[in-house]
């Protein structure tokens, strides 16, 4: 996997989007869909970075634990 | 030139984060594991081409592979205990990460044993 700025860039627009929308969705009053938003955002971005994380130990497991 | 590549990613990383640290914390926290795991992967990649001359010359020199193994195993548990000793001491919990590097520090010196051990007989044996 090698150097992906868009992965950043996707995660960092993700978290922004997120951010805007559950405050303008605070101000009309929609308080849950607010939390739902945030949590949605959340697990997302987690998503991509568990697969990094997950493709990362694959890696290392290959690199240092087959002799 | 790569070099700039990766210390350029790393910046927009950090500069990225700046953004997104007031927006939304729980995002940044997994944009800063993110960027590390990315730069940990291409540090993996720099170590698999040194491994592989180490280990010819360890044949060379006619060093015991079980040897040579733990000491890889043991490079990759440091490696992979620094990693997450650092993401949780960015997350803030400075307590967890010693308990991470304790919990490497103990596999560690697991593996160490036998060497260790070896070497104390070898020592013994030449001693009259």
């Amino acid at each position: 996997m090698s150097l992906e700025l868009h992965v950043l860039f996707q995660i960092a627009v993700v978290g922004i989007a997120a951010a805007v929308l559950s405050s303008l969705l605070k101000q009309s009053g929609r308080d849950e869909i607010a939390t739902l938003v945030t949590i949605s955002a959340l697990v997302l971005v987690a998503a991509v970075v568990v697969s990094n994380i997950g493709h990362l130990f694959v890696q290392i497991q290959n690199v240092f634990a087959n002799q | 030139m790569d070099i700039l590549q990766i210390v350029l990613f790393g910046i927009v990383g950090a500069l990225l984060l700046t953004s997104v640290r007031e927006l939304a914390p729980q995002v940044s926290f997994l944009l800063t594991l993110l960027i590390s795991a990315v730069l940990f992967l291409i540090a993996l990649q720099r170590v698999t081409g040194i491994l592989a001359p180490i280990e010819r010359l360890a044949a060379l020199a006619d060093v015991n592979v079980l040897f040579f193994a733990t000491i890889i195993k043991i490079i990759g548990i440091a490696y992979i205990a620094e990693f997450g000793a650092e993401i949780a001491r960015d997350a803030g919990v400075g307590s967890i990460a010693g308990k991470i590097e304790l919990v490497g520090k103990l596999a560690i010196l697991v593996l160490a044993v036998p060497i260790v051990t070896a070497v104390v007989e070898t020592v013994t044996h030449l001693l009259p």
